[in-house]
């Protein structure tokens, strides 16, 4: 077992743990497909252990994390069928460039539920039924009898709504 | 054919349902637009967090308790969206055995970081670094700490069995916790056999035994407020306060003392101890082997002290409830006991480190004789010797060394003489007497 008494190494373990959103956030959007991301964040988090000798605590913790995270993403497109590739690589290269800012305050989590409470009850039940662990649209759109581009539409529409209020809650916090 | 709007295509990517027409228009979309790249990133905001909590099962109502009915209190937050969720569960194709009651740390968000000082695992050995939530850890000796994505650190003593569920819970069946709550983070629930401890900021410790046949939970408040939920009720306790809670379910019973001891934890490890403790134990021929005395003391709610705690490598008054590391002799006695070393050894060294009944301060052993046996009939006197007493600010309790010419022995018998008393009480007071925590024998 390891036991990591320095200060630097404390901070990199609150840094991995309270930034696991945003990590995942940041690879999630080069990635979309979500179990792919779990896996590639899983990485990413295994590289970050091993390299936690080489975290200067004085620098941001989010820029050398994603940096080491867009480094599995690439290794998981080379792995992957080009065919299955959501974004171009010059597209990658772009989003990118534009990581999340490390998430402070409130977790996201809480912030979140907070605005699904605030969600018409319709709605909240549908955005919830979607995130339920092996859920799809096609099965979801069979349950409440529309197609599944009109259920994708209304998705969209809750997921801008849930946006909303989450920036809402971060300029007045 | 009009081209679909950037609405449309962004849903098609969240939703896994992009065609190869609309994976390019994405793409062209994206590339030359910084606003649109914007609206991909906050829209992927929304979908990684729902995708985490629904992954945690934090979109579902908690499964019930198997035995008592589920803990509610004024404060708990409704969480009733059983409704299409569960309808849309009973169509999907597929679907397994997830995450409410497996998780793999390869597939799954890391939840907790889990730190470790000279652990010792039972089972399911896990290793520094994210923690598997829904499964059951027994850490049998030594420390460790979790930290969480939320922000709460948990710091376990041995000998602890827990779980960890998710970013604001945990589960601790049997063991020693101290959890810190920093802003701003609103609750921290901890489980145990007898009823819920949540947090409301900003630390706390509990220890969590039994009595025999129900759960016994001692807390205690460092700072700020707790709520203690259980089916009878919900209790809040604010700093400097401590409470045990006694049985589980209908029956349960919230008390401000045990018995004549008040309630403390004040002697709890809140961080990881800044320096291991040295390996006692290498060469000590006494640990785990039997131990008996002609009686030990008893009090209700788990405080007993039975004398084969001074053989079993635990130290400095640690314990839970009806699992102390410490013996202690009946009240108004000094107390003896004879350790059975199962064979002859040549004996020439005893260490013991002394009690002081956790921070109660009304015990320990004092003057003393040491005897030894072949036959655990005839006994022959070693030597006398004298412990000090441990005082109420030590956290790490000092052994001491008696060394003697070498003898054979097999039984090896410790006599109280005399022992230390509370300064608080009267002499006659009789609720006080000898102990010992540990006991390690050398051979020659």
């Amino acid at each position: 077992m390891k036991k990591h008494p320095d200060n630097a190494n404390e901070a990199l373990v609150d840094h991995l743990t309270r930034q696991q959103s945003s990590l995942f956030h940041y690879i999630l959007s080069l990635v979309p497909d979500p179990v792919s991301a779990q896996d590639i964040l899983q990485e990413t988090n295994l590289v970050l252990w091993r390299k936690a000798a080489e975290y200067d605590s004085a620098l941001p913790f989010m820029p050398w994390a994603c940096r080491i995270a867009l480094y599995q993403v690439k290794a998981h497109r080379r792995d992957q069928a080009r065919d299955l590739h959501v974004f171009d690589d010059d597209v990658l290269d772009q989003l990118a460039a534009e990581p999340p800012e490390a998430h402070i305050g409130r977790p996201l989590e809480q912030g979140l539920r907070d605005c699904l409470e605030r969600l018409p009850g319709k709605q909240r039940e549908l955005i919830i039924a979607r995130y339920q662990p092996g859920a799809s649209v096609e099965s979801l759109a069979l349950a409440s009898k529309l197609s599944p581009n009109a259920l994708s539409q209304a998705l969209f529409r809750i997921r801008s709504a849930l946006a909303d209020c989450l920036e809402r809650q971060q300029q007045t916090s | 054919m009009s081209t679909p709007t950037l609405e449309s295509l962004i849903s098609a990517a969240l939703d896994g349902r992009l065609d190869e027409l609309s994976r390019t228009q994405l793409n062209q979309q994206l590339r030359e637009s910084a606003e649109a790249r914007a609206t991909w990133h906050r829209l992927c905001r929304v979908h990684a967090t729902m995708h985490r909590m629904g992954e945690a099962g934090d979109l579902r109502d908690r499964a019930p308790a198997e035995e008592a009915p589920t803990p509610r209190a004024c404060s708990q937050k409704p969480r009733r969206w059983a409704g299409l969720a569960a309808c849309a569960a009973s169509v999907l194709i597929g679907l397994g055995v997830r995450s409410l009651f497996f998780s793999n740390p390869r597939s799954a968000p890391t939840v907790a970081t889990l730190t470790t000082q000279q652990a010792i695992w039972e089972g399911l050995a896990p290793a520094d670094g994210p923690l598997a939530t829904h499964r059951s850890y027994m850490l049998r000796s030594g420390f460790a700490s979790l930290h969480f994505s939320s922000g709460v650190e948990v710091t376990l003593e041995a000998p602890c069995r827990f779980a960890i569920s998710g970013p604001l819970e945990m589960s601790v069946d049997h063991g020693r916790a101290a959890v810190r709550v920093p802003e701003p983070v609103d609750e921290f629930t901890v489980h145990t056999p007898g009823g819920d401890f949540v947090d409301l900021g900003t630390e706390f410790g509990i220890a969590v035994g039994s009595d025999g046949r129900s759960p016994v939970v001692l807390t205690d408040v460092y700072e700020g407020e707790i709520e203690i939920r259980h089916a009878a009720e919900a209790l809040r306790l604010r700093a400097g306060n401590s409470r045990a809670l006694l049985g589980k379910g209908a029956n349960a019973t919230c008390v401000e003392a045990l018995d004549t001891e008040p309630i403390s934890l004040a002697d709890l490890h809140r961080r990881l101890p800044d320096q291991q403790r040295p390996a006692l134990n290498d060469d000590n021929i006494a640990l785990g082997k039997p131990v008996f005395a002609p009686s030990y003391l008893t009090r209700p709610h788990g405080s007993v002290f039975p004398p084969d705690n001074l053989t079993d490598g635990r130290a400095d008054d640690s314990g839970v409830p009806g699992d102390w590391s410490f013996w202690l002799a009946p009240d108004h006695q000094a107390g003896e006991f004879t350790v059975d070393l199962l064979e002859n050894h040549s004996v020439s060294r005893i260490e013991l480190q002394n009690t002081r009944n956790r921070s109660i301060g009304d015990r320990g052993m004092k003057r003393f004789r040491i005897l030894v046996s072949l036959d655990n009939h005839d006994f022959t006197p070693v030597m006398e010797g004298e412990l000090a007493a441990i005082d109420l600010q030590q956290r790490t309790f000092p052994s001491e060394t008696f060394t003697f010419p070498s003898v054979a022995a097999r039984y090896v018998k410790i006599e109280g003489v005399d022992h230390y008393r509370s300064a608080d009480r009267p002499m006659d007071d009789p609720h006080q007497g000898g102990g010992l925590n540990e006991i390690r024998i050398f051979a020659h």
